[in-house]
């Protein structure tokens, strides 16, 4: 552990600071969206949503070094992708008359695809691997900035309208019944989990960025009655997560991203069966 | 009066892919009515509820609801759905359930959908008319069904309505339950409209005015005169009824 420290406070290697950083910036928006993504039961959408992020990577990573557009980092080209698949996703969702899972999953392979064809025809190699499942040896300063940026949009956006989302994710009819813009709110949240995928990117990847939206929000479900407690307990969890797998990982030269999630799984499962066990006892 | 009547359906067709669910149906409902919606499953009934709501847009003719197009004027209604679809372990309380029950103010409050004082007051009042506030902080999922039916009502109480709207209030519930949920909405309807859909036959005597019969078309009857022959005429076979004290209880003959 002290390895660890040493390694942190080390100016040689910044990229571990800046991990550790975006991990619990991006714990605050993973927590609060998650929470949402897991009781509206949308984790479907949300995988969706994360994998087609890779074309925007793709598209982002061509312009820069085929087009030689400088601005264009490929965390923009992910943001713009991210967004303008969770509005056709939740558009899909909310008006397809065709087998919603079908078309839902073809967005998603889609997505993907793109992604490869703009790396293929991208000068300079890029391993689609480091964007897939992570690499924190290509966090910079600037991706930090926009981790903050995005964290603090999603992070007002989601705790301002908790009433009105909570409301939506528990009984859409009433809420609009209510006068509440349900097909707006239910779009926004998928706008929110979009953003939201985007913050891990570096650090897990788009692939493994699902399991920690998921999963710290399905271990706090365990001990939480109300949404917001969820919401608390989830960033927590999702915050020990990664702080824990980076801490393990550095020493052992384990790949960040898949120690990350293996940890999370393995406290979902433990949780999972542990309140199996209990409750017979406590009911 | 001369207000107008609190839903009017003027020649409403509506059908779902060509296949006609309602076919020219008029109704009226006066202020301080009570009604039961009946009728078989398929018949209609749901699709009937949600013309009223405006949730759904008729093919032909006209809803009214207090004199407007219903979404204009839906805010007055207090609705009870038949069940909430979602996860059986959504983690929110009773009284967060209540509460939605005042959304949809206007300003900026409206906007982020904050709660007032009064508001929290009003959800209180609502749980303790169902005899519910003792469970304000429980779960919600850990309520039984028949506990999720009253927590249900006092949400549409909530919203302070001039019509209640339910939808099966009785689906879940066993007879005790159900003999105290009539006398709520008997004492409810002195201040309110009460509009009941049940397939449970046996609510219609106990409670209400008026009998509306839903199957594809639709037939008011006054509670007096739904008989045995009104039965039949509806669900299109022999229907026995049987009379245990005041409640009426039905077996549905051998399809």
């Amino acid at each position: 552990m002290t390895d660890l420290l040493d390694a942190l406070s080390d100016p040689e290697i910044p990229f571990l600071r800046y991990a550790l950083m975006v991990g619990i910036l991006a714990s605050v928006a993973l927590g609060i969206v998650g929470s949402y993504v897991v009781a509206r039961r949308i984790s479907y959408l949300a995988a969706a949503i994360s994998h087609c992020t890779f074309g925007g990577i793709g598209a982002g990573l061509y312009l820069q070094e085929a087009k030689g557009l400088a601005w264009c980092h490929p965390m923009y080209g992910a943001v713009a992708a991210a967004l303008a698949a969770a509005l056709v996703i939740g558009l899909v969702s909310l008006y397809a008359r065709q087998r919603e899972d079908t078309v839902i999953g073809a967005i998603w392979v889609v997505g993907m695809a793109v992604g490869l064809l703009f790396l293929a025809k991208t000068p300079t190699y890029v391993d689609p691997m480091s964007y897939l499942f992570g690499d924190i040896l290509l966090i910079s300063s600037r991706d930090l900035w926009i981790v903050a940026t995005l964290d603090l949009l999603v992070v007002v956006v989601g705790v301002l309208f908790y009433n009105k989302l909570l409301a939506v994710c528990f009984d859409e009819q009433f809420a609009e019944l209510r006068g509440v813009r349900v097909k707006l709110y239910y779009l926004l949240l998928l706008c929110l989990t979009a953003l939201t995928v985007v913050l891990l990117v570096r650090v897990v990847g788009i692939v493994l960025v699902i399991a920690l939206v998921t999963l710290p929000a399905a271990v706090a479900g365990n001990f939480s009655r109300r949404l917001w407690q969820m919401m608390v307990l989830a960033v927590l969890f999702c915050a020990v997560f990664v702080t824990v797998g980076l801490g393990l990982s550095y020493p052992t030269d384990l790949p960040a991203g898949p120690t990350i999630i293996v940890l999370a799984g393995l406290v979902y499962l433990a949780v999972a069966v542990g309140s199996r066990l209990w409750r017979p006892k406590g009911a | 009066m001369s207000d107008p009547a609190d839903i009017q359906l003027r020649n409403v067709s509506f059908a779902y892919n060509g296949q006609p669910v309602l076919e020219d149906v008029n109704l009226t409902i006066g202020s301080g009515e009570a009604i039961c919606i009946v009728g078989p499953n398929g018949g209609g009934k749901t699709t009937l509820l949600k013309l009223i709501l405006g949730l759904l847009r008729p093919d032909r003719g006209q809803v009214r609801l207090f004199g407007q197009p219903p979404r204009k004027t839906r805010l007055r209604i207090g609705y009870m759905p038949q069940h909430v679809r979602h996860d059986a372990r959504f983690p929110v309380t009773v009284n967060d359930v209540v509460l939605m029950g005042r959304l949809g103010r206007r300003g900026l409050a409206g906007l982020f959908g904050l709660y007032s004082t009064e508001d929290r007051n009003a959800a209180r009042d609502a749980l303790a008319q169902l005899g519910m506030e003792s469970y304000a902080h429980r779960p919600f999922a850990a309520l039984s069904g028949g506990q999720r039916q009253r927590v249900l009502i006092a949400r549409a109480l909530c919203c302070r309505p001039d019509l209640l709207l339910l939808d099966e209030p009785t689906a879940n519930v066993d007879t005790l339950v159900e003999a105290r949920l009539f006398h709520i909405l008997n004492q409810l309807n002195r201040r309110m409209t009460v509009v009941v859909v049940s397939h449970d036959l046996g609510f219609v005597s106990s409670l209400v005015g008026n009998v509306v019969c839903v199957n594809r078309r639709v037939v008011v009857h006054p509670t007096s005169e739904f008989d045995a022959d009104a039965v039949r005429q509806l669900y299109g076979e022999e229907v026995r009824m049987v009379r245990h004290a005041d409640i009426l209880t039905e077996t549905e003959g051998d399809a």
